[in-house]
């Protein structure tokens, strides 16, 4: 059942059992049966049961959108290893360029790996939250 | 609302205090009934009045009981509870109550009787200050509901007076 699935049932609980309540209570008065009145109410609460409880198709209208478990397998969870600098100490007479070089490799690396789940599940948690704002 | 147990969880509770409110308007329903009941109990004849061994009278007479209790009874009534007490008062005593008959009226049918009966329980004195004593017999009724509150209420009848002497 999906949130709006939940509140639908939760509402129609409530509106049947008092809806029934007030019908069995004028129907045991007008008829001067006390048994009358519990009968009816008794077939009201089970008439309840079977429509609130169970996990009907039509309470799961909103589905969430969970993420395609074939689309996750391509995206692993980024390890804590990647992260840490692979810097190595700044030696004299070595090309300036060459460490610019690894460091560029690391963020690429960085960006194919953790960045495209990340966004993923930003979508996800937070719905239709575009980037625009 | 998660799950299957809870939302029968939540539908039980709620059921069942909806239940309780609608046995509490009903209780209170019942004020809305006036009631008005006749009775008339008559003294048909004393069959024994003696004094015991120990020293307390102890009579016994034949009644005749007749009421009409009728309109007592609405939807939320289960039955209606009828004793007739003797009332006197003595030296000792300002009041002595005894009970000398009772009967459980279970529907509106039956709430018209007229029962012609022995007492059914013993009408025994403290002491011996029975002769030539005047009592009153008083029908008490306990209208017993379904739910909800318990009511009672009485008709007092005056001018009964035990004979003079023992027979």
């Amino acid at each position: 059942m999906d949130w709006q699935g939940q509140k639908l049932a939760e509402q129609l609980m409530q509106i049947l059992l008092a809806a029934f309540a007030v019908i069995a209570f004028v129907i045991g008065y007008g008829l001067g049966s006390f048994q009358m009145m519990l009968l009816v109410y008794a077939g009201g609460v089970v008439l309840t049961t079977l429509i609130t409880i169970p996990n009907w198709p039509f309470f799961n209208r909103n589905p969430l959108k969970w993420l395609d478990p074939s689309e996750a397998e391509k995206h692993p969870k980024p390890q804590a290893a990647s992260s840490t600098s692979k810097k190595k100490a700044t030696k004299n007479g070595l090309e300036l360029g060459e460490e610019i070089v690894i460091v560029e490799e690391q963020v690429v690396n960085l960006d194919e790996q953790s960045m495209p789940t990340a966004t993923l599940q930003l979508k996800l948690n937070f719905g239709n939250i575009h980037g625009d704002w | 609302m998660h799950s299957f147990g809870y939302r029968a969880n939540a539908l039980l509770t709620f059921s069942v205090t909806i239940l309780a409110l609608m046995c509490a308007i009903a209780s209170l329903s019942d004020n809305l009934n006036s009631p008005s009941p006749t009775a008339q109990v008559q003294v048909l004849n004393i069959n024994r009045f003696q004094k015991k061994t120990d020293g307390d009278d102890e009579v016994s007479m034949s009644l005749n009981v007749s009421a009409n209790l009728e309109s007592l009874f609405t939807w939320n009534t289960k039955q209606v509870f009828v004793f007739v007490a003797a009332e006197y008062d003595t030296p000792k005593n300002s009041l002595n109550q005894v009970s000398l008959w009772d009967g459980i009226i279970p529907s509106k049918e039956q709430a018209k009787f007229s029962i012609h009966t022995t007492n059914k329980y013993r009408f025994i004195d403290e002491g011996s200050n029975l002769r030539g004593k005047e009592f009153n017999l008083t029908m008490h009724w306990h209208v017993m509901p379904k739910t909800g509150k318990m009511s009672a209420d009485k008709l007092v009848m005056t001018g009964y007076r035990l004979p003079v002497a023992y027979r």
